[in-house]
């Protein structure tokens, strides 16, 4: 199966350079007590990946600490796949924070490309999408085409022809392989450092030697790698969102309360969305967009699948008061995720205050053939009422009219 | 049916109630209100009921600090003013 990886070193750091023009040109480590991604730079300087930071700050001393911001990464890395996904119809996520790369499979079969324009193709377009510039390999198995994009420049793609795996892993060190630290250390005494060393020995006395780990590595020096590509899961979800303004502006909420009521009225109106079309949920994410930035997450998986907002907002309500964001927040998203098709309890068809809700709905209605166009209208709701700012005091929700 | 607007389009706002509204006011040399501007109408101050500061936020970029006055008009309607003690700008808002 002919794959392209497509690669993204320092996938966080090059986030944030994106982000953050002010910090583009300086050295970058990443991460709290230990250094989770470093700029290249910092590297040079010495600085390696599960670091103390404190020792890393001592290598290069100029360096920006920034906290890793691994929602909006992901966020990010979204984006590129589903840019991928609209090249090719099976795109794998290999990314993770571990390893610090962005990281996704491509499969080429059965497309009518050719190859080595498709693979610049996707460059150029990732770049032209999002601003990253990745580096692609392409070879006939995931293992030799992620050895070859590590290989490539950025911004270039390396293709291994067929039948010329074995040939172009050779020279490579062993370290390249997903090797258990034992193995290596091992084959270190044994003075095999190549994967050439690996695939010129026998596979048998190769295998007894080192069990069934042994054999994949003896495969993978090969170019052999037969893992098929899975592909990513795309989940329906209900996305609701807002941000808080004042009267000049962004008025970041700096309070719980402030912060709780923007989710609930959030979670009510995800639950009230008709892409939820009655199915009941299981996990709830509420992501926070904080001052100063950087964002904050917090998924909230129920024991059942809940049908009622009122029982979703009790378990998010305590998830929330034992870990709050800790800086003031600029916008709220609520996330309802994992929809099921189970039933049995039903919500209640009308709220408490129906008929009024009715009667206003009627009022907008009426107001918006009167005047020609769509009326602005909002829900007005307590937010601080203790406030010593008055318009901290109460809000209005805006709402749209389905008039 | 009323609902919020989905993510692809802007999200909603929480927009905050009872905002700060511009005044054009004429203080004393004392930086009291002596007259306040109404539809563009120049209504005398008879008197200052109450004077109140606030401080708050004083973390943030731009802190709140204002001097509020409630003051009767000459056409006796009680007002709440402020000046906002970073800009020097005058706002009226109901305490």
């Amino acid at each position: 199966m002919l794959i392209a990886c497509l690669q993204i070193p320092r996938f966080a750091v090059e986030a944030e350079r994106l982000r953050r023009p002010d910090v583009a040109s300086r050295l970058i480590l990443m991460g709290d007590a230990t250094v989770l991604d470093c700029s290249l730079g910092a590297e040079a300087s010495g600085v390696r990946r599960g670091m103390r930071m404190s020792e890393a700050i001592g290598l290069c001393h100029r360096a920006v600490v920034l906290p890793p911001d691994t929602p909006y990464y992901q966020r990010l890395f979204d984006d590129v796949l589903d840019y991928l996904e609209m090249q090719s119809p099976v795109v794998e996520s290999a990314h993770s924070t571990d390893s610090g790369q962005g990281l996704a499979y491509v499969a080429l079969n059965g497309l009518p490309v050719q190859v080595e324009a498709f693979a610049e193709g996707l460059i150029s377009g990732v770049h032209r999408r999002s601003g990253f510039m990745a580096s692609i390999g392409v070879a006939s198995g995931k293992f030799p085409a992620r050895v070859a994009a590590g290989t490539a420049r950025p911004g270039t793609a390396r293709v291994i022809r067929h039948g010329g795996e074995g040939e172009f892993l050779a020279p490579l060190p062993v370290d390249l392989l997903p090797l258990p630290e034992a193995m290596r250390w091992r084959l270190d005494l044994l003075g095999i450092t190549t994967m050439g060393d690996i695939a010129r020995l026998a596979l048998g006395p190769f295998q007894a030697q080192f069990g069934p780990e042994g054999k994949r590595c003896w495969e993978l020096s090969q170019g052999i790698d037969e893992e098929p590509l899975v592909p990513r899961v795309s989940e329906e979800t209900v996305v609701r969102r807002l941000s808080f303004h004042g009267s000049e502006g962004p008025a970041p909420a700096v309070t719980l309360e402030a912060i709780m009521a923007g989710v609930e009225r959030l979670v009510q109106a995800a639950y009230a969305d008709s892409l939820r079309g009655g199915r009941w949920v299981r996990k709830v994410i509420v992501r926070a967009s904080l001052d100063g930035g950087g964002t904050w997450e917090l998924p909230v998986a129920f024991r059942e699948a809940l049908s009622d907002p009122k029982d979703a907002w009790f378990a998010i309500k305590n998830a929330l008061a034992k870990r709050a964001p800790e800086r003031p927040v600029e916008e709220l998203e609520v996330e309802l995720v994992g929809l099921s098709a189970e039933s049995g309890k039903q919500a209640s068809m009308f709220e408490g205050k129906g008929k009024l809700w009715r009667q206003v709905e009627e009022a907008v209605r009426q107001m918006g053939v009167q005047t020609g166009g769509r009326p602005a209208t909002g829900r007005a709701m307590e937010v601080e009422p203790w406030s010593r700012i008055p318009e901290r005091r109460m809000a209005l929700v805006e709402l749209e009219g389905d008039v | 049916m009323c609902e919020l607007r989905t993510k692809k389009n802007d999200p909603p706002q929480l927009r905050s109630l009872n905002r700060p509204r511009p005044a054009k006011v004429e203080a004393a040399e004392n930086g009291v209100p002596a007259a306040l501007f109404v539809g563009g109408r120049r209504i005398g101050v008879e008197t200052v009921l109450e004077t109140w500061r606030l401080e708050d936020e004083w973390w943030r970029e731009r802190p709140v600090a204002r001097m509020y006055y409630r003051i009767v008009l000459e056409d006796g309607r009680v007002v709440d003013i402020y000046r906002a003690l970073v800009s020097g700008r005058w706002y009226r808002q109901s305490y």
